[in-house]
């Protein structure tokens, strides 16, 4: 049985807004990428030329490319994990916890704040905190930003440390869990890391699932914390493929050849999230039984 | 006993590792009593001395405009753009999660793929479509897309929470002579407070957060937004940025995103589990 | 029941349209913007100019203040002024609103922007159109014929003059023995400015960036060897390999004899050296950059900055040594008030009133009457004229729009990095720079036609 007209109706200010807002400059950019649109010079139809360049003539594309795969797979999974991790602890009811909660997260309202930009040149500096902080532990000092083959995952680093978002997501979702669910389990003696892996874990899928994307799809797109703290150095070992397109479009002007980098980028994250969401029906439970 | 040092040992854990969380905090509010050399060229957390004299210089802003015109600007362009994100998201996918209806699929994913185009190059086509409509210069071109759902964040993750409560809630509702729009706001909606809760904050504090598309769509300073504001006295080019004003205005904006979320996570408390579903 | 629910769906969607539409129309009439008919004289048509610029607190305070001088003096004009402290932001918003044909009336565009948008030719209105409503006899001839004449248009006017000068901390460099003259070639800053870390190892003789190295050395010294520009105005490259490594070898030199700071220190303060904490704390001799950033970079210089001309090859065939606008301010040639907006340039450039408000909130003023109207007043910091009189006499050949190319001027950066951090030798860098540089000039070329 099928809803059409009803459903229609729940969906029409979606269509609308869609229609307008997001399908027609979506269009429209790949439009662009088949021509050499700049603010300079007049717009011409230029076939496949972008995205030929691309492939053979730009450097910078493969590595910005090869850096965004190294921050992606370094930051979500971990973002992820400590995410899920905080978000157990501020569901135990302890006095305070609304307090902690709030704390945590702080760091994800600062944001990519160009106040909080300095801080981080202040503690990852050569002679900066971090390094005065390991030097107890007798950890000799690292180039934290200073390294090309260590900014990233510093980057990364302050990406995981803005993790609220998903955190606050897995504990709503923690909180939608029906507590008669852990009762019975307790009646039956189980252990609380078996409550987590068999209770907790699978009836939080479609939470972690959702965060898996969504974080994935942002840790692609990444722009401002590379912008702001390493502005791509040193030597674009933090060059990231939304800072390639951003120097693109409005350094250079080269609006085409940005349009045609963002649909390469569109075509990488749709057919990774099309392969998360064919495994999905392996390990997301819902509740509502599966199917859409 | 061991109740007790179980306790203390999560005590000391979430002191640990919250020290580490508001850190920059504290330091961007102590750095707002320090002078531009003792923020750059010390690493000392504490100031020298403490002067309110850039809390009260920051405020006065350009001078034309104060930061009492920014912050009201900024719930004015907010606030509406929260509610009807909200709103606009629910029902939408509310359809997305129980209706069945054809292309339902091919939607889902098409709604889903707008958030993977990088945001850069979307810009011009939708300024075009703003400019063309005179929304710009206005709050109008963060409001109408709120209005009209254009968050797919929103949408799959009030999807996602909706697909975790069971069908059969639906159901016996219907039976008890619901239609769908009454299960939706008597039935699902209160089940799902802390994802709207949620849904609320982060569009929230994503909104007074955000800069780019304000600086491109706001034009007159009288509609600056706190964030603007923020960026009008970093003068990277000839004359010195007054950091410490800058560091108290940055403090100032973020307090009521601070506050905020401590009082609705409060409402976290009541999920599911007070409402004695299944129980 | 269906129906109940069918009619309630239909209420929801139409008042969603209904407060849409709404909302839409009241914003439509709110911005009409000025009616183009009438004539300049008519001083009692309304007339409303939007004007747009970046700068910090000073120069928004200047700025705003000239503008009611204005405003006082003709009341029948009014002008919003468009401002933010962020330049990169006021960039890409500019790029967007020129790209969809909204931008201001009267724009403050950067020196380095201005070639780009030239290209196109018609973005910008032609200045010498209203020569008879804007003065320009009191600004240098040759300067404006340089900067801001394209294809026999002007397009913009300077708001302000600026020179690459050394700016130093005279009492540092005295105590390690370093001795400036004003003419000292590349090999003189190197033996001198070795003491430096010499002395106290904590300390170095120039705080310099990627941009700086390309921008104030490399460009500089390689432009002094050919005597040409990096590229001439068809497109064909102004250096040789042997010209190019020789460039790089000299920022080598400054690496391994230690005149600058160890790259994987100074790196993570690339973006602002100024605030790297060695310059804060006066531990560095100097730093070669523009003279409007002199107020920027004060606080490092100790109690006795001082400044010098850049180091010149010995027998170059161009001094190097450039003078040029610190911005222009451009008139928007799709505004429906193009007279009235260049009457405001001309009281905002000539008007003692308005050069006594700006100041010097953009560099040194581009014109003779500002200079000696500020100088009279002590208005303005005399090491910044100083850079100015220092320079002017020495001046060399201007660089053309195309060698300042962001797209160049971006591969040579990323170039320079790689010496910096000794991943490359300067013949491989010499070779990578030409072979980019070529593919770059070709797309540019190929754009054109």
């Amino acid at each position: 049985m099928k809803d059409d007209l009803r459903a229609l109706l729940y969906l029409s200010p979606w269509v609308l807004g869609f229609l307008v807002f997001q399908f027609y400059p979506l269009i429209a950019s790949l439009g662009y990428s088949f021509t050499n649109l700049n603010l300079m010079g007049t717009t011409r139809f230029i076939g496949f030329k972008n995205y030929i360049t691309m492939f053979t003539r730009d450097p910078d594309f493969y590595q910005s490319l090869k850096v965004t795969a190294v921050y992606v797979l370094f930051s979500v999974p971990f973002k992820l994990i400590f995410a899920l991790f905080v978000a157990v602890l501020l569901n135990m009811k302890i006095r305070g916890v609304n307090f902690f909660r709030t704390i945590y997260y702080i760091p994800s309202i600062l944001g990519g704040s160009v106040a909080v930009s300095i801080l981080w040149r202040i503690l990852f500096a050569k002679d900066g905190i971090v390094n005065r902080a390991i030097a107890y532990l007798h950890i000799p000092a690292v180039d934290w930003l200073g390294s090309p083959n260590i900014a990233i995952y510093t980057l990364g680093l302050i990406i995981v440390w803005q993790f609220g978002s998903p955190m606050v997501l897995f504990l709503a979702g923690l909180k939608q869990i029906p507590s008669s669910f852990y009762e019975a389990a307790l009646v039956d003696g189980a252990s609380r890391p078996r409550m987590f892996f068999f209770i907790t874990l699978p009836m939080l899928t479609p939470i972690l699932f959702f965060n898996l994307i969504m974080q994935m799809i942002s840790a692609f797109q990444e722009f401002t914390s590379a912008f702001v703290v390493t502005n791509g150095g040193p030597m674009k070992s933090t060059y990231l493929y939304g800072m390639k397109l951003y120097s693109e479009g409005f350094s250079h002007f080269n609006m085409g050849y940005a349009s045609a980098l963002s649909w390469v980028l569109f075509i990488i994250i749709f057919i990774l999230t099309i392969v998360i969401f064919k495994t999905s029906n392996n390990w997301v439970y819902y509740e509502d039984g599966g199917n859409m | 006993m061991a109740r007790v040092s179980r306790d203390s040992i999560k005590y000391i854990l979430l002191i640990a590792v919250g020290m580490i969380m508001i850190y920059p905090f504290v330091w961007m509010c102590l750095a707002s009593f320090k002078s531009n050399d003792e923020i750059f060229g010390s690493l000392n957390l504490l100031p020298s001395k403490i002067s309110f004299a850039p809390f009260a210089k920051g405020w006065e802003g350009s001078g034309q405009y104060t930061y009492t015109n920014f912050f009201s600007n900024s719930f004015w362009l907010v606030i509406p753009t929260t509610l009807f994100t909200v709103l606009s998201s629910v029902v939408v996918s509310y359809a997305f999660a129980r209706l069945k209806f054809h292309f339902k699929n091919a939607a889902f994913m098409l709604m889903i793929a707008t958030l993977m185009l990088p945001n850069a190059v979307v810009i011009i086509p939708r300024y075009m479509i703003f400019n063309n409509l005179h929304w710009v210069d206005s709050y109008l071109p963060f409001i109408v897309p709120a209005l009209l759902a254009c968050n797919s964040f929103f949408i799959f993750m009030m999807v996602q929470f909706f697909r975790g409560l069971p069908k059969e809630l639906d159901e016996s509702a219907y039976i008890d002579g619901c239609n769908s729009f009454e299960i939706l706001v008597k039935i699902l909606a209160p089940l799902c407070k802390p994802a709207i809760i949620s849904a609320f904050l982060f569009q929230f504090i994503w909104t007074w957060n955000d800069f780019f598309n304000s600086l491109i769509y706001i034009n007159s300073v009288s509609k600056y937004t706190v964030t603007l504001g923020l960026r009008m006295s970093l003068d990277n080019e000839s004359g010195v940025t007054p950091w410490n004003q800058v560091m108290a205005m940055s403090f100032m904006t973020i307090v009521p995103c601070v506050l905020l979320f401590f009082f609705a996570q409060k409402y976290f408390v009541e999920g599911i589990a007070t409402t004695g579903l299944k129980g | 029941m269906r129906k109940r629910k069918i009619v309630r769906a239909i209420i929801y969607l139409c008042s969603a349209l209904l407060l849409a539409g709404v909302l839409s129309s009241c914003s439509s009439n709110q911005k009409n913007s000025s009616s183009s008919s009438g004539d300049a004289s008519s001083s009692n048509r309304k007339v409303n100019l939007r004007f747009s610029w970046w700068g910090g607190d000073d120069r928004n305070q200047a700025t705003l203040d000239a503008i009611k001088k204005y405003t006082d003096k003709y009341p029948n004009v009014s002008i919003s002024g468009e401002y933010t402290g962020d330049m990169g932001g006021y960039r890409d918003k500019l790029a967007t609103q020129i790209a969809s044909g909204s931008a201001p009336d009267l724009i403050q565009v950067d020196v380095t922007w201005l070639p780009g948008y030239a290209q196109k030719g018609d973005i910008f209105a032609d200045m010498t159109k209203y020569k008879d409503i804007i003065d320009t006899s009191s600004f240098d001839q040759n300067f404006i014929n340089q900067f801001s004449m394209f294809d026999n248009k002007l397009l913009g006017l300077p708001l302000g003059i600026n020179a690459v000068t050394f700016m130093y901390n005279s009492e540092l460099l005295k105590s390690a023995g370093v001795n400036i003259t004003d003419n000292w070639d590349w090999d003189t800053f190197i033996t001198e400015g070795k003491k430096v870390h010499q002395a106290n190892s904590s300390e170095y003789f120039l705080n310099i960036n990627s941009q700086g190295l390309f921008e104030n050395v490399w460009s500089n010294y390689v432009r002094q060897l050919t005597g040409e520009k990096l590229v001439s105005d068809d497109y064909v490259i102004g250096f040789n390999k042997q010209q190019a490594s020789q460039g790089f070898a000299l920022i080598k030199r400054f690496y391994d004899e230690n005149i600058v700071q160890p790259a994987e220190e100074a790196t993570v303060y690339d973006k602002q050296i100024q605030q790297n904490p060695k310059w804060v704390a006066q531990q560095f001799g100097g730093a070669l950059n523009y003279g409007s950033n002199l107020t920027l970079f004060k606080s490092g210089l100790g109690a006795a900055p001082a400044t010098a001309n850049i180091p010149v090859v010995q027998g170059a065939k161009n001094t190097s040594i450039i003078v040029r606008p610190q911005s222009f301010i451009v008139i928007n040639n799709k505004s429906p008030e193009k007279e009235e907006s260049a009457k405001f340039i001309n009281f905002l450039l000539n008007d003692k009133n308005s050069q006594l408000a700006l100041k010097d909130t953009r560099s040194v003023p581009p014109t003779q009457t500002a200079r000696t109207a500020l100088e009279e007043a002590k208005l303005i910091d005399p090491l910044s004229v100083a850079i100015v009189n220092q320079a002017l006499p020495k001046q060399g050949l201007a660089d053309n729009n195309l060698s300042t190319n962001q797209q160049l001027n971006d591969a040579a950066v990323s170039i320079i990095q790689e010496i910096q951090f000794g991943k490359t030798t300067p013949d491989q860098a010499a070779d990578q720079l030409l072979s980019q540089w070529k593919d770059i000039l070709r797309e540019l070329k190929d754009n054109q036609q």
